[in-house]
């Protein structure tokens, strides 16, 4: 377990070095800590607090390599106050990172499993650090298959990068739920993908990370082709305050998703995940 | 590539895979191998023809002539999925268009032959049509979902924070 | 007794009449308390009338030990900027140290349910440590329940068994006095006490018993996390939606409701700015708000989560009740919705 920060507000600045756009919206920023022993260190699926003093905090989840700490990145889709300011920075600008939170993709259990990743939209962006994982250690895990789906393909995070992933013996399949001429790929939401992939069940693993409707829906497909429940990760996103569990705002039931999530096995949530705005 | 169909092939295919043996016996003479090559079309949206399709290998978008008169893709199917139930359930022309995006090959059925097994043997008729329903269900569940539009939602109220 | 405590550093505070209720404030003697006066509770309706019964014929007012160790509203990061970048502190908390007099047990378990939330778990809360050593709390065990009392079923009292400084139990003629802690002790060392006769002692026994009998409410302890839990689509729900104003009074005077929001407060130089956290109330739609919308978008999902989270989910959470039965929720609910009764009417399960 990463150690949690003694005082739970402490703050790292940062530096930005670059601001990259990534698809309509959505922005990654790359960032290095001023102080060179801030000793900073996260595991796939933890999330930071992203703070522009004068703004506020936001919660979004780490999307760099585990590997690199120092190199830390996040990619952002403007919505709120903070996340809108924060596409005004430029490099050289400060940012206040205060973490990491939260529970992991528990990428060291699952080794000599079948490995599938389940994203949709801007959940790709909490996985990115399990790819690079599972990259960089591929032979420790078996198949391992990459099912992503956007709205259509402009949407498609990390383009570049699947490349990448496949010389790394990662099977990439990209779907979008609409496409117009110039799209040779697949076409159907990605629970489509699962429904067609063959697996071995009980010698598998599924991440997904995504809008909670289509976490729903693929995490039931991978228990309805006999996947444990305890095997199937969901990350769910609720209003992250304080980021310690005390605040309240962040609780699923008996849950505090920034302390006990927000990466949850299907079989802990999946009932209070049916019942309509709980 | 051997055109040969056997029972135990036809069971690999999801669609089939869980029709009991004697099902697949009566069907092996109605089944055929066929192949397109990318960028074929496999039949227009309106055409009335006389097999449904499950694919074995590569990728068939669905089409359907849109609101600019032209294709619009709206689905694509891959390996063990049904294409095209029209023929059995009787229902008159195809209501979308088929294309391969890449080479594809099929298993086509004789439509007629397999309505006169499911006449002749109810047993047969009952468990190929359940089938068909359940694969029907799974398509428009999966069709919902994509209409949802589930990555672009829409706040409930003007935003706060 | 409250001199000495102020003579020992301690602030006092104690219950007296303000603004038409008996509230929690400083005091410096005994003549602030409200002798003989009584206050009738009912469900959404508070009023204080005259009585003979002493300092401490009254029940818990709006007030609980609550906003001393959690105050409504805090600082916990101050940030300068500096040169090309921001620094940041986080203040030192303050130590106050104040005694509190006319603590009821409800009020004591909703104390240790809040030091299960803020000392208990992984990180604890500075502040709430801090403020927690240095309250010295005076007890008295309740002669009366009012209509909206529920502690005996929630096995928070009337009586108090632990958790304070000294214990008082008001009889006709005066105070018996028991010793609760090591500091209680030294306080009462420079007090003119006698020993209690044992008439005394069984007498100071009969008052909460008293007052236990006379209660009428109850939540069946040992069902409610389930009755919750598997009802969340009862159709009850949406008839106390119907009712709730979501107007957040019934959070405000909980004694262990602990949510809270920090926000930023900003100069208009821009030089300096503070993150400061002040009380939350899960009624409030901007609790839940993700990206794409409130989790909780109405009043019944919302009164649902809180209700959930206080009688079933706090269990799962903390390993005990998040509520002690005080009653103050249904006195103090504009329109009466009675906790108890929500609960009752979906024991059955779905009609």
């Amino acid at each position: 377990m990463t150690p949690l920060p003694v005082n739970p507000w402490h703050v790292h600045m940062t530096t930005v070095q670059a601001v990259l756009p990534e698809t309509p919206g959505v922005t990654t920023y790359d960032l290095t800590f001023d102080d060179p022993n801030a000793g900073y260190a996260f595991r796939p699926g933890q999330f930071n607090m992203l703070y522009l003093p004068g703004i506020g905090e936001a919660a979004i989840s780490v999307s760099s390599d585990p590997g690199e700490a120092a190199k830390l990145r996040h990619t952002v889709r403007a919505l709120g106050n903070v996340t809108r300011a924060m596409t005004r920075l430029h490099p050289g600008d400060k940012l206040g990172v205060r973490g990491p939170f939260g529970t992991v993709w528990p990428v060291d259990d699952c080794r000599g499993r079948d490995v599938v990743i389940a994203a949709g939209g801007l959940g790709l962006a909490p996985l990115r650090p399990v790819l690079y994982h599972l990259s960089r250690h591929r032979a420790d895990y078996g198949r391992v298959t990459l099912l992503y789906g956007t709205r259509s393909p402009v949407d498609l995070l990390y383009t570049n990068e699947y490349e990448a992933w496949r010389a790394a013996g990662i099977d990439v399949q990209p779907t979008v739920d609409s496409a117009g001429g110039d799209w040779h790929g697949s076409i159907g939401f990605v629970t489509a993908l699962l429904a067609r992939l063959p697996l071995e069940p009980t010698r598998t693993v599924v991440f997904t990370c995504g809008p909670e409707v289509m976490m729903r829906f693929v995490a039931s497909e991978a228990v309805a082709r006999g996947v444990p429940a305890s095997q199937v990760f969901v990350s769910l996103e609720r209003n992250m305050n304080c980021a310690v569990g005390l605040c309240g705002h962040c609780q699923f039931g008996p849950e505090f998703v920034c302390k006990d999530g927000p990466v949850f096995p299907f079989d802990r949530v999946r009932r209070l995940l049916l019942v309509e705005n709980f | 590539m051997t055109d040969t169909i056997t029972p135990a092939f036809l069971k690999t295919l999801a669609f089939l895979a869980p029709a009991t043996d004697d099902e697949l016996r009566l069907l092996l003479p109605a089944a055929q191998i066929e192949q397109y090559p990318a960028g074929s079309i496999l039949f227009h949206e309106g055409d009335h023809i006389g097999h449904i399709f499950i694919v074995t290998s590569g990728t068939v978008a669905l089409e359907i002539n849109g609101p600019d008169h032209r294709p619009r893709r709206i689905q694509t199917l891959g390996s063990g999925e049904l294409l095209g139930w029209s023929p059995v359930l009787g229902t008159g022309p195809m209501t979308a268009g088929a294309s391969a995006i890449t080479q594809v090959r099929v298993v086509a059925i004789d439509a007629k032959v397999v309505l006169k097994i499911c006449d002749d043997d109810p047993r047969f008729g009952f468990l190929f049509m359940k089938r068909a329903a359940v694969a029907i269900a799974a398509r428009l569940n999966a069709t919902r979902l994509q209409l949802l539009d589930v990555y672009h939602p829409e706040p409930r109220h003007a935003g706060v924070r | 007794m409250i001199d000495r405590l102020r003579e020992l550093g301690y602030e006092v505070v104690g219950p007296r009449v303000a603004d038409g209720a008996i509230t929690l404030g400083e005091i410096t003697s005994i003549a602030e308390l409200p002798l003989n006066v009584r206050d009738e509770q009912e469900p959404g309706k508070y009023r204080l009338t005259i009585s003979d019964g002493g300092y401490f014929d009254h029940v818990v007012g709006p007030h609980s030990l609550k906003p001393f160790v959690f105050p409504p509203r805090t600082t916990v990061l101050q940030v300068l900027k500096v040169r090309d970048s921001w620094e940041a502190r986080t203040p030192e908390p303050p130590r106050p140290k104040r005694a509190v007099l006319g603590v009821r047990s409800c009020d004591l378990h909703a104390l240790a349910i809040q030091d299960r939330v803020f000392l208990g778990g992984p990180h604890r809360d500075p502040e709430y440590a801090a403020r927690r050593e240095g309250l010295f709390l005076v007890a008295v065990n309740c002669g009366r329940s009012v209509p909206t009392c529920f502690c005996v079923s929630m096995n928070t009292g009337p009586a108090v068994t632990g958790g304070a400084d000294l214990v008082l139990t008001e009889l006709a003629d005066g105070f018996v006095v028991q010793v609760g802690t090591e500091r209680g002790s030294l306080v009462l060392a420079a007090l003119n006490c006698r020993e209690c006769s044992s008439t005394e002692i069984a007498d100071s026994n009969e008052v909460p018993r008293r007052a236990a009998a006379q209660q009428t409410r109850r939540i069946s302890l040992p069902t409610v996390h389930d009755t919750l839990m598997n009802n969340l689509n009862h159709p009850r729900w949406d008839d106390v939606a119907k009712r709730c104003l979501s107007c957040a009074n019934c959070t405000m005077v909980c004694p262990t409701c602990f949510c809270s929001t920090v926000n930023e407060v900003t100069d208009l130089a821009g030089e300096h700015t503070t993150r400061e956290r002040t009380w939350e109330s899960c009624f409030n739609e901007e609790h839940s708000w993700t990206g794409s919308g409130a989790v909780h978008p109405d009043t019944k999902s919302r009164y649902r989560q809180w209700l959930t989270h206080k009688l079933a989910t706090w269990v799962d959470q903390f390993g005990t009740s998040g509520c002690v039965g005080c009653g103050r929720c249904i006195t103090w609910c504009p329109v009466g919705i009675d906790l108890t009764a929500e609960v009752a009417a979906m024991e059955g399960g779905a009609p």
